[in-house]
C-alpha cells in the first residue's frame, strides 16, 4: 500500500460526516486518506460509525411509508377532478351572482327621461313637484271626489288634491298607516295608450315608482324602504281602482275651491268624505283586475 | 408521451417520497397527507414553473418545504405530536436488522431536534439529496446546512448514545 496521508490535511467534523454518509468516494485518494486516519483515531471512528448508524435508523423508521399505497385522494386523477369540481362551482357561482347582479342593476337602473315618453315626462313633472312642493293644503272637496287606487297593507286614503302641471292637471292622494308613514300616490290625467312597463327612479334622495295602468299615468313615492315601495307599486297597479271621478265637472267652482284649499287635515283626522276605512284594505271585491296580458312585473 | 402525461407520471412516482418527507416533517399521518395534497396540487398548477433543470424531486421537496414552514407559522398546525403507531416498523426492520427500539429512539430524538435540523437531516439521510440539493430546498446557503446537520447529528448522537453525553462536545471546523 502506498498511501501518503498527509497530517495537515486530518479531516474535520464536516468531512467526516460527508466520509460517514458516503459523500467521500472510499476508493478515491481524499477517501482513502480519511479511512487511514480514521484506523488511528478511534473516538474519531466511533462518531464515524454513529453517524451511518444515524442513517440506517432513520431510514429505516420510515421505510414503511415508500412502500404504502397512494392514498386515493392524493391521486392526480382525484386531485384534477376535484380541482375541475372546485373551478366549475366557482364559475358557476360566479356566474350567478354576474347574473343576478345584471338582473339587479337592470331591474334598479334608474330611467333617464325618454324626449317624447309620456311617462317620463310625467314622472320628471311628479319628481319636480315632490322636490320643489311645500306639504300640500290638503283638500276635502277633491278627495271626495276621487277613488283611492289600492294600496296593499295598512295604508289609507287621508287626503287628495289636484294639480296644474306643466305636464297636465295631476291628481295626488296621499295615504297613511298606522305608524305614520305617507305615501304619496300621483295620478296624471292626460294619458296616451299605455305600453310603457313599470319604471323607477331615483333623483335626489326622493324615490318614485311609475307606471301606466288603463288610460293614465301613476307615480308612487314615500319615504318608505325601497323595496317596500316597488311591492306596493307593484300590487298597486295590478289592482286599478274605480276610474277617478276627476272629470272637469267634478272639480268645484273656483271660489268655492279657493275657500276649501285653507284646509288642512290633519293625518289623524285626513278621513276624507269619500273614503271608507274599507278602502285600501279590502278592495278586492270592488276592483276588477286588469287581463293578465296587462300585469306587469315590476 | 405527452409533455403533461410526462410530467404526472413523473409527478405521480415522486408521491410516496414526498409522502415519506411530510411524514418525517410532521410526525403525524394524516397532516402528512394533508401537507402532500396542498404541494401536489401546486404543483399542477404550477408545473409550468419547473424547467426540467435538476430533479423534480427537488423541485417538489422545495415547495413541500414552504408550505410546511407557512402552515407553522400560521400556528393552525402546532408542533405536531409525535405519532408513532402510524408506522409500520416491521418491513424496515427486515431489511435492515435494526431493532425496534433503535428506530422507536431515532423517532424521539429527530422530534427533539429544532425544525431547521431536523428538515435537513432527513433531506440528507433520508432523501438522500445533494447537499446542492438540499441547500436550495431549505433556501439556505450551502454552508448553513452543512453546519445545520453537523448540529443535529451531535444532538442525535448525545439523545440515542447517552454514552457521548459525557464526552467532549464535536468542534466544528469548516471545511473547503
Amino acid at each position: 500500500m502506498n498511501e501518503r496521508i498527509d497530517p495537515g490535511r486530518a479531516p474535520g467534523e464536516l468531512e467526516l460526516i460527508a466520509f460517514a454518509e458516503g459523500r467521500i468516494d472510499a476508493d478515491a485518494l481524499r477517501g482513502r486518506e480519511i479511512a487511514a486516519w480514521l484506523q488511528t483515531q478511534p473516538q474519531a471512528r466511533q462518531r464515524v460509525d454513529g453517524y451511518v448508524r444515524q442513517d440506517r435508523a432513520i431510514r429505516a423508521a420510515f421505510a414503511s411509508k415508500l412502500g404504502e399505497p397512494v392514498p386515493a385522494h392524493l391521486r392526480l386523477a382525484t386531485i384534477r377532478r376535484r380541482r375541475d369540481c372546485a373551478r366549475r362551482r366557482w364559475t358557476g357561482a360566479v356566474a350567478a351572482m354576474t347574473a343576478g347582479a345584471a338582473v339587479l342593476v337592470l331591474a334598479m337602473r334608474p330611467e333617464s327621461p325618454a324626449r317624447g315618453d309620456s311617462l317620463e315626462v310625467f314622472a320628471q313633472t311628479v319628481l319636480e313637484q315632490i322636490e320643489t312642493d311645500a306639504p300640500p293644503a290638503w283638500n276635502v272637496a277633491v278627495a271626495a271626489q276621487v277613488s283611492p287606487v289600492f294600496i296593499p297593507g295598512t295604508f289609507e286614503l287621508a287626503g287628495a288634491r289636484r294639480m296644474e302641471t306643466s305636464g297636465g292637471v295631476v291628481t295626488e292622494q296621499l295615504y297613511r298607516d298606522a305608524d305614520g308613514r305617507s305615501l304619496r300616490l300621483f295620478i296624471g290625467e292626460e294619458p296616451p295608450p299605455a305600453t310603457a312597463a313599470p319604471r323607477w327612479r331615483q333623483v335626489g334622495g326622493q324615490q318614485l315608482v311609475y307606471w301606466e295602468s288603463g288610460d293614465r299615468h301613476y307615480a308612487l313615492s314615500g319615504g318608505i324602504d325601497a323595496a317596500e315601495l316597488q311591492q306596493l307599486a307593484a300590487r298597486a297597479m295590478q289592482a286599478p281602482a274605480e276610474p277617478l271621478q276627476l272629470a272637469s265637472e267634478a272639480v268645484p267652482e273656483p271660489a268655492v275651491a279657493e275657500a276649501i284649499e285653507s284646509v288642512t287635515l290633519p293625518p289623524e283626522t285626513a278621513q276624507p268624505v269619500g273614503a271608507t276605512p274599507a278602502m285600501g284594505i279590502d278592495p278586492l271585491g270592488q276592483i276588477e283586475m286588469p287581463p293578465a296580458a296587462e300585469q306587469q312585473p315590476l | 408521451m405527452h409533455k403533461h402525461d410526462d410530467f404526472d407520471w413523473l409527478l405521480e412516482q415522486e408521491i410516496p417520497h414526498l409522502r415519506r418527507y411530510a411524514m418525517a416533517l410532521c410526525g403525524h399521518d394524516a397532516e402528512a397527507d394533508d401537507l402532500v395534497q396542498d404541494c401536489l396540487e401546486r404543483a399542477l398548477r404550477k408545473r409550468c414553473l419547473w424547467l426540467r433543470q435538476g430533479r423534480l424531486r427537488s423541485w417538489l421537496f422545495r415547495m413541500l418545504y414552504r408550505i410546511y414552514l407557512n402552515r407553522r407559522r400560521d400556528q393552525r398546525h402546532e408542533r405536531a405530536h409525535l405519532s408513532l403507531d402510524g408506522l409500520a416498523l416491521e418491513p424496515a426492520q427486515a431489511a435492515t436488522q435494526l431493532p425496534h427500539a433503535e428506530c422507536l429512539d431515532m423517532l424521539l430524538a429527530l422530534r427533539h431536534l429544532p425544525e431547521e435540523q431536523r428538515s435537513a437531516i432527513l433531506l440528507i439521510a433520508l432523501e438522500d439529496l445533494s447537499y446542492e440539493e438540499a441547500a436550495w430546498v431549505l433556501r439556505v446557503p450551502i454552508g448553513t446546512l452543512r453546519s445545520r446537520i453537523a448540529r443535529g447529528r451531535a444532538a442525535l448522537r448525545s439523545l440515542c448514545e447517552p454514552s457521548v453525553q459525557a464526552t467532549a462536545p464535536v468542534v466544528l471546523r469548516r471545511v473547503k
